[in-house]
């Protein structure tokens, strides 16, 4: 009877109720999550310079046969050894502020230079290493070497 | 007679923008997701190299913070260079990336390169990118 009863009330003119889907609590969850990521977050400014792991541009010398080649490279090998110090490089007896360290590339193209030995100094800072490496790498040059430990006065 | 022949009017439906709104904020969400980089607070702490030239990366982990001091935390937590290796786990992550202050002497980043125990882990050093014309 009381079936009978409600199908009497829904046909007596009550349309069947139809949910629908509700998109707001939906666009409020989406508004929370992008709130967080905007507060949380840093668009990445960064680079990143390989320093081990046998990359193109810097790499040091951390096994026994790097370090032997460090020191003693083959006399084929067309290289340049440079002492690192803070803002400026010495080869040999000519020293050069590193900002000017982009234009002394063309010639180490020219000459065939293809590995340089870098020993960074006493003085020698995070930033400095980095400039070089960005530098060399940035023109190509197939090996750079950093020799850690070289406890050399300068600058 | 005409206008008994026109069709009922209806009342116009209100469009409805909220599916516009949800798809443009999970665009932007994934905008976020993609281009940023979740940091901890310290790890803004140290004026980080600059370049200017090199791609943009990501920031990924595990991170080595390197203080102008020396001082070092690994993903927030303070360690020593001795107690390092052990702080990365059992096995050795593939890269360890480097987040060392610019004034930082260059040798106790080089010492860092030659501990032993970190021989098989690829050190990135992690610096800022700016552009060019922003440089001083």
């Amino acid at each position: 009877m009381a079936a009978q009863g409600g199908l009497s009330l829904l046909d007596a003119g009550q349309r069947p109720r139809r949910y629908g889907f509700a998109l707001t609590p939906l666009a409020d969850a989406m508004f929370q999550l992008l709130i967080f990521f905007m507060l949380s977050s840093t668009l990445s400014p960064y680079s990143l310079i390989a320093l081990t792991g046998g990359a193109a541009a810097g790499q040091s010398a951390i096994t026994g046969q790097a370090d032997a080649q460090a020191q003693s490279p083959s006399p084929d090998d067309a290289l340049v050894i440079w002492h690192l110090s803070r803002g400026q490089i010495r080869a040999g007896d000519q020293s050069l502020p590193l900002s000017d360290l982009a234009s002394l590339m063309p010639a180490l193209e020219q000459q065939g230079i293809d590995e340089v030995l870098v020993f960074p100094t006493r003085s020698a800072t995070v930033q400095d290493i980095a400039t070089v490496l960005e530098v060399l790498g940035l023109h190509g040059v197939a090996k750079v070497r950093l020799v850690a430990g070289s406890q050399v006065g300068g600058g | 007679m005409r206008a008994a022949r026109l069709a009922p009017h209806r009342p116009r439906r209100q469009p409805d923008f909220s599916l516009a709104i949800v798809n443009i904020v999970l665009l932007l969400v994934f905008f976020f997701l993609i281009t940023g980089s979740l940091v901890q607070q310290g790890e803004t702490s140290v004026n980080l190299a600059e370049t200017s030239d090199l791609p943009l990366e990501r920031l990924p982990r595990p991170l080595l913070l390197i203080d102008r001091q020396g001082g070092m935390a690994l993903d927030g937590q303070a360690v020593t260079a001795d107690r390092l290796a052990a702080a990365l786990g059992q096995t050795l992550p593939e890269a360890l990336y480097v987040l060392a202050d610019s004034a930082l002497t260059a040798d106790r980043l080089m010492a860092l390169t030659t501990r032993p125990d970190l021989q098989g882990v690829s050190l990135r050093l992690v610096t800022l990118h700016i552009r060019p014309e922003a440089r001083p």
